[in-house]
């Protein structure tokens, strides 16, 4: 059969390009070719994307070619995407950490070919005697055990461990996982950000990352986050934070740490950490009293708020909101900018002045152009979920969720990409073992109550959905609830990215307390104490490596690869294309998700076990209108025919074929042929902020729907229903015509309830969660696709109305081990220990559990804050790159760029008074250890630095290791250069949401060495 | 052509290094090396006063290409009459008169490794770690650039990569990084500004002359790299004195260790061309 390789596919695209550059035309593969007469005349752009974070921005890597040889020697912005805002022309926006992908790729301490480890013996500084092996031999071997470990009945013993990822992570996540036959494939998600997800959701049902509109914001306020520095919108937000403030934007940071933001912002508010969410009610306590809500979006005129005693309600109802005064009576009315500078350090006049800068504005629609942004470091503590509600819901007060100058709601419901993967269920031998306990619900007992791992999909809270990836560590270690045998890594470090870091040594150590025998008594059948079998594609030996029996050589992400990402940034949602930019530096390098299943399927079919390669030689072939793939084809082949499934789905816009969008994706910058909204460019992008979306004044559907219901898409009179169903017989809808939209009860005897369609007839809807009553003939109803996707269809602080529980009932139907039978169990056992007590006086206490209010945080002194005095602040280097980049020589040189930090040091940042009393001065030498690690701890240098309040220190993650390479370590496979936060930073999660928890969680002793 | 300047807008800048990152890869400059940066674009942090009253800045760096700079008045090479040069002289380290720019660029081949330029040039120190400076403008190849990357040095023996090793999987034979920027460019003067550089000779910022006066580039493209991959436009070219623009102080009055920004001397100094405006903190 022919072969069409990527390469093949775009010089086709080049030739085409030709013609079309001729009739005036200009295909993206050729725009950027500029060659100048300094330069080598083979210089090219190609368009791929930085994975330098979850922004995934659209690039173009600048390239010479000599000798054949394509080398990347620079990266930019891609000018093709409109996220780098190719309509104005300014395209040429990247972070630093753009540019630090080419010292990765080209890193002297790459894996260049697979290896075997000889020691049988594993843990820190134990020498894996690693040997170079054949891809053959190590896929063979992989082949063997795990056919071996199937065969005796183990496939659920086969874990996967995904890090960060392009959208080709379904096949090893999802296909590769269910034909094995194991439930554990396990993503770095939760330890990532989930918690931000969970309280947005909580706020206005939205299960997602936020956008903002900064190029019409009045007031920004920040939360625990740099946004100039991380957190999604990097390279926009560099581009314009001092431009807005030149026009007059406000900015206030409240953050622990002075960062980049906070050092231009207007205030600085150094919050005592795990405070933020007194600091969010004592603003709203401020914006009520002052009479300075947004009264169009949240009506209420007239209504008088007054410290320490309930509402007066006036003649206006409450419009766009939910609970504001039932919020009031409950939480906020003692809530005085006082009793919060009591908390959070913070003096009351700040508090009011910001609470009255943020309201401010000439008008609602003035008012409405203020960001509540919350940030990681306020939602990823152990007990958040509550302030950082409150945090967010600053925006509601304002008017501002789905505002312009506000928070950007509105994301076009089209998705331009395929998450899910061709169904496995023709590849099954029987012998499959994906129905058992996934490993990260472990725990001694009582898995739900303790550990809820909450996700909002589609309407509905359900329980478990997230995975605590941190919890695979004990696992592991305790082999509960069962052992686990062989460990396949992509591009994941856990050992070294998790806190509570240790336990992942002594999880996989051979002869610690839990795996007494060494790995000569590793057995696919036998219970047998070995540590697991890890097999770890990387482009880096890392720590995980360390630990590893075989490691894969990885090609580099962004510029090696074949794949997409998908992001919503700068008020456009792409689809990015990653590109082979250039030749692999080391031709054994596979695609870690693409390539490796595909030679683990042909290793399993020498071996005798035909269904994976069977599946994926046909199934994704197929999925394209393409010819099935021989058994024997390259990786590559299945490379390309992957990263076309992932990039397209079908349907992207009017009749189009998956086919037909990959061209396009590949195609002329501009419209897409057959569609008014999306635009190619290495990728699709399409605006999230149009005319259509928002009215004259700014004010978005989902911000109308829920003031007044306007925007409506149907309305009716039911003709009957049941608690899951709405049937109004005058109908004569197309069948799942309102699947994902909302129905919206507007009379009877569950009027104000919002339901999520998960499908219709004819004449019925059927909705995700019941309603409290079901609809009788006669009640009213609306249908709505762009609405606050709550319960209520407007952002909430307190919805009683509609028995709204956030998931709390679930969890109490899923809890049997030990039974829990009330609110209070629940949150006892997820740390929410004030709220828990609140809730013990009695059953009208329970509105507590489910509105926005102050939790005293639940920072680890070991029980000995003698000895663990300052506060751990833990951030992360605007170089990190998701972590990877701690062996390029420029993250070092230039670490500076975060402030308070060294060139070539790891630093931490003490205050001179703490500094003082330690003793301790620049450049000393320190030793930090904390209840979790209270003996070897870390050490680093000391900045003294006024950037942090007494009692706090401040210190940046990501240096520390000790292997990943000459730089990142200062003995490779020893000695760490610097230290690791994850060492000294407790195990502890934001358990309604499973995150792990970094900010807030720990105390710790420092000691100079002397 | 006039005199060339930096304008450097500080509301804009937000200290993420951008601009130096991009500096040190279109430049193929080496690692730092016994107290040499060899950061051409760099930037320079401060910290000052009381929590929580703190303020934190960067500040964009360069070389300030002056109007009567001290490194070409303390050049010990034989001048060479040209009249592309201010007076109408050319030594090792020489300005080009303003008609043709004003730019401070240096002769790698004619250079004799003394260092005066460094030891006099009122932004430049001789060792950064020694002097506990916060940058140089003017560093110093006491050995032969990227020399390290001739390391045969493996982590884990046949399995993972050296330095040489990526050399040679790129084809690169030359002693310079996988990612090299390779240009030539030939100056008004003749005199060859190359890409890398060889040992024994000084090293600083040509405010990449190579490209402001590439013809074959956009306009829009004629650019430091600095300036061009700056995501905040903070650093732009200009040919006349912003209002109200602010110089760095030299070492005479700070070491190289603090931020201090004056009003352009008139006279009693080099008169650098470099020009801040603007504050980069808002309180």
């Amino acid at each position: 059969m022919i072969k069409v390789t990527r390469r093949d596919f775009l010089k086709g695209s080049v030739a085409i390009g030709v013609a079309g550059a001729l009739s005036g035309t200009i295909l993206n593969t050729l725009r950027p070719s500029k060659a100048h007469a300094e330069e080598t005349p083979t210089i090219g752009y190609t368009p791929t994307t930085c994975v330098g974070c979850t922004t995934w921005c659209p690039v173009e890597v600048k390239t010479q070619t000599e000798a054949g040889i394509k080398r990347a020697i620079d990266v930019r912005g891609n000018r093709n995407s409109n996220r780098g805002d190719a309509i104005n022309g300014d395209f040429n926006i990247v972070c630093p950490k753009a540019r630090i992908a080419i010292q990765e790729a080209y890193d002297a301490d790459r894996v260049k070919v697979p290896m075997r480890r000889t020691n049988n013996a594993k843990g820190r500084g134990v020498d894996p005697h690693f040997i170079p092996v054949s891809w053959d031999d190590a896929m063979a071997e992989i082949a063997d055990k795990l056919i071996a470990m199937r065969n005796a009945d183990n496939a659920h013993k086969y874990a996967y461990f995904r890090g960060r990822y392009t959208y080709g992570r379904t096949t090893l996540y999802n296909a590769v996982k269910e034909i094995i036959g194991t439930p554990n494939a396990i993503s770095h998600s939760s330890i990532c950000a989930e918690a931000e997800n969970f309280a947005r959701s909580l706020a206005v049902g939205r299960w997602g990352y936020d956008d903002y509109d900064i190029d019409n914001c009045r007031y920004l306020l920040l939360w625990g986050v740099d946004p100039v520095s991380s957190n999604r919108l990097c390279a926009g937000t560099i581009k314009k934070l001092g431009e807005r403030m030149n026009a007059g934007m406000t900015v206030v940071s409240i953050d622990p740490r002075l960062h980049a933001t906070a050092a231009k912002a207007h205030k600085w508010l150094p919050v005592k950490p795990g405070t933020d969410g007194a600091l969010a009610l004592a603003i709203a306590h401020h914006i009520l009293v002052s009479d300075l809500w947004n009264k169009t979006f949240a009506g209420l005129d007239g209504t008088v708020f007054t410290a320490g005693v309930d509402a007066v309600v006036g003649a206006v109802p409450e419009k766009g909101t939910k609970g504001i005064v039932a919020w009031w009576n409950k939480v906020v009315k003692n809530c005085t900018p006082s009793w919060a500078a009591g908390i959070t350090g913070i003096s009351s006049a700040i508090i009011k002045a910001v609470a009255e800068g943020f309201a401010g504005g000439t008008d609602d629609d003035d008012k409405a152009k203020a960001i509540s942004w919350l940030g990681p470091g306020v939602a990823m503590q152990p007990n958040s979920m509550y302030g950082a509600w409150a945090c967010i819901m600053l925006n509601a007060i304002v008017g501002s969720f789905d505002h312009l100058g506000g928070e950007i709601q509105a994301e076009p419901s089209n998705s331009y990409y395929t998450d899910g993967v061709p169904s496995t269920s023709a590849y099954d031998d029987g012998k499959r073992k994906g129905s058992m306990q996934k490993i990260t619900k472990y725990v001694a007992s009582g898995y739900e109550l303790t550990m809820p791992a909450l996700e909002y999909v589609d309407g509905k809270y359900k329980v478990g959905a997230i995975t605590p990836t941190n919890r695979t560590a004990d696992a592991i270690r305790d082999k509960s609830p069962y052992e686990t045998k062989f460990i396949l890594s992509a591009m994941s470090n856990w050992p070294f990215s998790c806190t509570g870091a240790k336990r992942w040594e002594d999880a996989l150590t051979t002869g610690n307390a839990y795996n007494p025998d060494d790995m000569s008594a590793w057995s696919a059948s036998a219970d047998d104490n070995a540590p697991p079998f890890v097999v770890n594609a990387t482009t880096h030996v890392s720590e995980l490596g360390m630990f590893s029996d075989i490691i894969l050589p990885a090609k580099h992400v962004g510029l090696e690869v074949m794949a997409s990402t998908h992001q919503r940034s700068g008020k456009y949602k792409t689809h990015s294309l990653y590109n082979a930019v250039i030749d692999p530096v080391f031709p054994e390098a596979k695609n870690a998700e693409s390539e490796v299943p595909w030679i683990l399927g042909q290793a399993m079919d020498t071996a005798g076990w035909p269904y994976l390669i069977n599946y994926l030689r046909t199934e994704y072939p197929a999925a394209m209108g393409e010819p099935t793939l021989s058994a024997t084809a390259d990786s590559k082949d299945f490379e390309l025919v992957q990263a076309k499934y992932h990039a397209t789905k079908g349907g992207m816009w009017s009749g189009s074929t998956r086919a037909q969008e990959w061209a396009a994706l590949n195609g002329a910058y501009g419209l897409v042929p057959g569609s008014t909204t999306l635009y190619a460019g290495n990728g699709i992008s399409q605006a999230t902020y149009s005319s259509s979306q928002f009215d004259v004044n700014g004010r978005g559907k989902a911000w109308r729907y829920a003031v007044d219901g306007s925007t409506k898409n149907d309305n009716g009179t039911a003709t009957g229903g049941t608690t899951t169903t709405l049937t109004d017989t005058s109908k004569a809808w197309t069948t799942d015509t309102w699947k994902k939209a909302w129905v919206i009860m507007t009379s009877g005897a569950a009027v104000g309830e919002a339901r999520y369609i998960t499908g219709n007839t004819a004449t019925t809807l059927t909705v995700a969660k019941a309603f409290s009553a079901a609809p009788a003939a006669g009640d009213t109803y609306d249908i709505a696709k762009d609405c606050f996707a709550t319960f209520s269809a407007k952002p909430e602080f307190y919805n009683a109305d509609a028995a709204i529980d956030h998931g709390f009932d679930d969890i109490l139907a899923a809890s049997t081990t030990p039974e829990a039978t009330t609110w209070y169990e629940i949150l006892v056992a997820t740390n929410y220990d004030d709220t828990a007590a609140l809730v013990s006086v009695g059953d009208l206490n329970k509105d507590i559990a489910i509105m926005p209010h102050y939790e005293d945080p639940n920072i680890n002194d070991g029980g000995a804050p003698g000895t663990y005095k300052y506060t751990l602040i833990d951030h992360k280097s605007r170089l990190n790159r998701e972590g990877r980049s701690a062996n390029a020589p420029w993250y070092h040189e230039f670490k500076s760029c975060d402030a308070g930090d060294a060139k070539w040091k790891d630093v931490v940042k003490i205050s001179p008074l703490d500094a003082y009393y330690l003793g301790v001065k620049d450049d000393d030498s320190v030793k930090i250890t904390s209840p979790a690690n209270p003996t070897e701890g870390i050490i680093c240098k000391v900045a003294v630095w006024a950037g942090v309040r007494s009692g706090t220190v401040a210190k940046s993650y990501g240096q520390g290791h000790w292997a990943y390479g000459r730089y990142a370590s200062k003995v490779f496979g020893t000695t760490p250069n610097g230290g690791n936060n994850n060492e000294i930073l407790s195990a502890e999660w934001e358990r309604m949401s499973g995150s792990t928890a970094r900010n807030a969680v720990t105390k710790v002793k420092i000691e100079k060495i002397v | 052509m006039s005199q060339n300047m930096m304008k450097i807008d500080l509301s804009k800048c937000v200290g993420c290094g951008t601009c130096a990152i991009a500096c040190k890869i279109g430049n193929n400059t080496p690692q730092r090396l016994g107290g040499q940066t060899f950061n051409r674009a760099d930037f320079i942090t401060e910290t000052t006063g009381y929590f929580p009253n703190t303020k934190w800045i960067a500040l964009p760096v360069l070389c300030n290409h002056c109007d009567d700079p001290a490194c070409v008045a303390a050049c010990p090479v034989a001048p060479i009459a040209d009249a592309n040069c201010v007076g109408g002289k050319r030594k090792a380290m020489y300005k080009l008169t303003a008609a043709n720019g004003g730019l401070v660029l240096h002769d790698d081949a004619r250079c004799i490794g003394c260092r005066a330029c460094q030891r006099q040039c009122p932004y430049s120190t001789a060792n950064t770690e020694a002097s506990k400076a916060n940058y140089s403008v003017i560093s110093y190849h006491s050995v032969e650039p990227f020399g390290y990357l001739t390391s045969n040095s493996q982590a884990i023996t046949d399995c993972t990569a050296s330095e040489a090793e990526v050399r040679d999987a790129v084809g690169m034979t030359d002693l310079a990084p996988a990612y090299r920027n390779k240009w030539t460019y030939t100056d008004i003067c003749g005199v060859i500004q190359n890409d890398v550089r060889r040992k024994s000779i000084v090293d600083k910022c040509h405010l990449c002359v190579h490209r402001l006066n590439d013809t074959t580039l956009d306009v829009s493209e004629r650019k430091p790299y600095c300036v061009l991959a700056c995501p905040a436009g903070v650093r732009e070219i200009v040919t006349s004195v912003p209002a109200g623009a602010k110089v760095l102080a030299s070492k005479s009055y700070t070491n190289l260790r603090k931020v201090v920004l004056i009003d352009p001397p008139a006279s009693g100094s080099s008169r650098p061309n470099v020009y801040y405006v603007g504050s980069f903190s808002n309180r």
